[in-house]
């Protein structure tokens, strides 16, 4: 009996005073980390900027992030540091709280710090226990990269959480973004035969109207002048041997998520002749590579097989008739396949940097023939190799109608 | 006299299942491994008969002296004092495997989870709950088992379902095209030579009910452990790729890290830490209570339970000499340069000596099997 007493004494006691350890960080003593830019000034120091979530601005009635009160529903800490992991130090100088990255959403990466190289950031990111590989990777195009704390996000509360909000809407409206988190890129990084790609954020002018929001439309402060830009987010960041070697457009960025078979929605406005056209939103689309090394040059063929809709019509075709759909098929195959090639020759001349993954293809499927030629891939076969782009397409649905509106001698 | 404590077959299994996962769980030392290319998961099934094979002459000797304890089946085999001298190497080879396996805990949860809280403390933390299992015995052991290593392989099941969508299928290519015929068998066999849960078997099946088969132990526990193995695996290299699975500590950690489904269900690798702590404990503490059983009986005392703090207190000084606090310690006890040729003598070397003794004496042998009743052990249910 005597024991059993002992033992629940021992089982509460533990409950009472073993609730944390060395290691416990209370919530409300929580610096979370939302988003963080990552800069290299023209000295070659680093500069660290983080966004950290204020809890007092986030939340309370009614809208998302109408905060309490005017308060900011997140503020900014900067440090700078002779290193990334001293100029993340620097920021705790001036921050009072203990930072906590789990919740990072999204890590920006100025165009000087992404050309600069960025191997050491992406080995602290693996080293480090308070990061992980989740966040989106994104370069940020402007002279002013800090711009981005000061963009109007729309009817999101933080940039972070913008991001990943971007990436659950936006592939399902347009594939000119692309969207790599830090583990992909990363793995990327470490494949043979693949350079990898960031997505890409660029600070334009906006006459949009704002939401109103408080703390929203007027960036990290709450009472600053309200915001005239906002985040654009298109085209693609392409990387070579860790360095920012160029960007893709968004048409570029569209062909790359059609050969990767990410594109979930890509509008094609097809010409059909006299000035008219129709467009196709491709839905679903599949892309088979076959890469190969004949006659000392590399031969790449990329085939696409995507399937679609009509979403407007205004060639004045029939395409109640298999005759109309087959001329706007040929139309649309001869266009995605324009683009492709397009965006290869762009990637092949100006980038040399095989963001397709070529050599990996080469490597699954000639590991003999990757064997002896590894090495060279990048600089003496990738720029020059072969590459033919062939597009099957198949368009499976006309929407809700059938005629078109404005079928020349049918409608008024 | 208090009876011996039972355990069942299910059970034998289970402990054996769970100290074999707590390694590849934790740190996965079959990536870093001969060939070290995407083609391991074929390691893996290349290992299943090298266990089988460095694994019989020990299965061959449990079955023949079954209801034995180890200290008495090296006696009645090799005699008293060289059956004494081999039990004692297992006894250190114990404390070997409970100090290493508490080390390498130790460093894994200080680096990945807790680096504020001083290594001691956590090395305390450990043996309390150690200490007082190893102290129990073989039936609580027993007990434990089954709740504690059914959550981990529902853990592995969980992540295996929920990453499928992140798997990509092309990073385990080109298969077998880089990896030479001398690399598998390499690989395969210095995995095999980690295998050293047949001793657990070896010790507590003295605790085993009669009527349980202790060869259906063995294959069920291996059957078991190749099929979570490979669970473990495959979505480690098809989700984080091959290379850099190799980079990461834990690439199952962070492999569990990126697990996600339906909007809800994320950051489970909560559940990782609640399913290997336990284990890592469990595992710690059957090599504690294996070196203080067979201790105690190779000097004839009546219970283990003397050693058993002693044992830990000997893990505890290892573990706070400063060199053992070193990631390149870490990396050294987890690498193929070290463990397997600790574990090989033990669970090969010295079986196969003792096969081929078995074989000149069994006639004497025999007759003293027939002769002498297996004994009792005076210690707690």
């Amino acid at each position: 009996m005597i024991k059993k007493l002992i033992l629940i004494a021992a089982c509460i006691s533990a409950a009472v005073f073993m609730t944390g350890c060395w290691s416990s960080r209370e919530p409300k003593e929580l610096a979370i980390v939302d988003s963080s830019l990552y800069d290299k000034l023209p000295d070659g120091s680093y500069k660290v900027t983080a966004e950290i979530m204020n809890p007092a601005g986030i939340g309370g009635a009614g809208m998302l992030g109408s905060g309490s009160g005017n308060k900011s529903p997140f503020v900014t800490f900067s440090g700078t540091g002779p290193s990334i992991r001293e100029a993340i130090k620097c920021i705790s100088l001036s921050r009072e709280m203990k930072d906590f990255g789990q919740h990072n959403k999204a890590r920006f990466l100025s165009e000087r710090f992404a050309r600069d190289g960025i191997a050491p950031f992406l080995d602290l990111i693996a080293r480090e226990r308070f990061t992980d590989e989740k966040p989106h990777l994104i370069v940020v195009r402007s002279e002013n990269p800090e711009k981005i704390y000061d963009c109007m996000l729309g009817i999101s509360s933080m940039p972070g959480d913008y991001i990943e909000n971007l990436y659950k809407h936006q592939p399902a409206d347009s594939a000119h973004g692309v969207f790599v988190t830090t583990l992909e890129f990363m793995k990327a990084y470490l494949t043979e035969g693949r350079e990898p790609v960031a997505g890409l954020a660029t600070i334009v002018e906006s006459a949009d109207r704002p939401s109103g929001n408080v703390g929203l439309t007027t960036g990290s402060g709450a009472g600053r002048s309200p915001v005239n830009y906002r985040i654009r987010y298109e085209g693609l960041a392409a990387f070579k041997d860790g360095r920012l070697v160029g960007f893709l457009d968004c048409e570029g960025a569209e062909a790359y998520n059609i050969i990767m078979g990410k594109a979930k929605a890509a509008f094609f406005t097809v010409p059909v002749g006299d000035g008219r056209s129709t467009v196709i939103d491709i839905t679903e689309s599949r892309c088979e590579i076959k890469s190969d090394i004949a006659g000392g040059k590399a031969v790449v063929k990329i085939n696409v097989k995507a399937s679609g809709n009509v979403s407007e019509e205004g060639s004045g075709i029939d395409i109640t008739t298999s005759e109309g759909l087959k001329s706007i098929r040929r139309a649309l195959e001869k266009q995605i396949e324009e683009q492709l090639s397009k965006t290869v020759n762009k990637v092949q001349n100006e980038l040399a940097s095989d963001i397709f993954g070529f050599g990996e293809f080469l490597h699954i499927q000639h590991p003999d023939k990757w064997r002896g030629i590894k090495d060279r891939w990048n600089d003496d076969y990738f720029p020059f190799a072969e590459v033919s782009v062939s597009v099957k397409t198949n368009i499976m649905t006309t929407g809700k109608i059938d005629k078109p509106i404005s079928l020349p001698g049918e409608h008024k | 006299m208090r009876k011996k404590p039972l355990i069942t077959s299910f059970q034998l299994v289970m402990m054996a299942l769970g100290s074999a996962l707590v390694f590849p769980y934790m740190f996965m030392p079959i990536l870093n491994g001969p060939p070290a290319n995407q083609d391991v998961w074929f390691v893996l099934i290349l290992t299943l008969p090298y266990i089988i094979v460095i694994n019989a002459p020990i299965l061959f000797i449990m079955r023949r002296f079954r209801g034995r304890s180890a200290a008495e089946t090296f006696e009645m085999i090799m005699g008293k004092p060289i059956g004494k001298t081999f039990a004692f190497f297992n006894v250190l080879f114990f404390i070997f495997c409970s100090t290493a396996c508490m080390d390498i805990t130790g460093l894994f949860i200080k680096i990945y989870f807790m680096s504020e809280t001083p290594f001691w403390a956590i090395i305390v933390f450990l043996i309390v709950p150690l200490a007082y299992l190893s102290f129990k015995g073989a039936g609580a052991i027993g007990r434990s088992a089954p709740f504690l290593i059914m959550f981990l392989i529902f853990t592995i099941f969980f992540f295996f379902i929920f990453g499928i969508g992140k798997m990509d299928p092309k990073d385990l290519q080109p298969v077998l095209a880089e990896s030479t015929f001398f690399d598998l068998n390499l690989g395969a066999f210095l995995t095999a030579a980690r295998y050293s849960e047949i001793l657990i078997l070896f010790v507590f099946s003295f605790y085993l009910s009669k009527q349980a088969n202790i060869i259906k132990a063995f294959g069920v526990a291996l059957s078991v452990f190749a099929v979570c193995f490979m669970l473990i695996l495959l979505p480690t290299i098809m989700v984080l790729g091959d290379e850099y699975a190799r980079h990461s500590f834990s690439a199952y950690y962070s492999f569990a890290g990126q697990v996600e489904a339906f909007g809800f269900i994320t950051r489970v690798q909560a559940l990782f830490v609640l399913a290997l702590f336990p284990v890592a404990i469990l595992k710690v503490t059957m090599y504690n209570y294996m070196a203080s059983h067979v201790l105690a009986g190779v000097l004839g005392a009546k219970s283990h339970r003397a050693f058993v703090i002693p044992f830990a207190a000997v893990s505890f000084a290892v573990c706070m000499i400063p060199v053992m606090q070193k990631t390149h310690t870490f990396l050294f006890l987890t690498s193929d340069r070290f463990f397997p040729f600790v574990i090989l003598p033990v669970i090969f070397v010295i079986p196969v000596i003792m096969l081929i003794v078995y074989f000149f004496r069994r006639k004497k042998i025999s007759a003293a099997l027939m002769s002498k009743v297996p004994e009792g052990e005076d210690e707690a249910k």
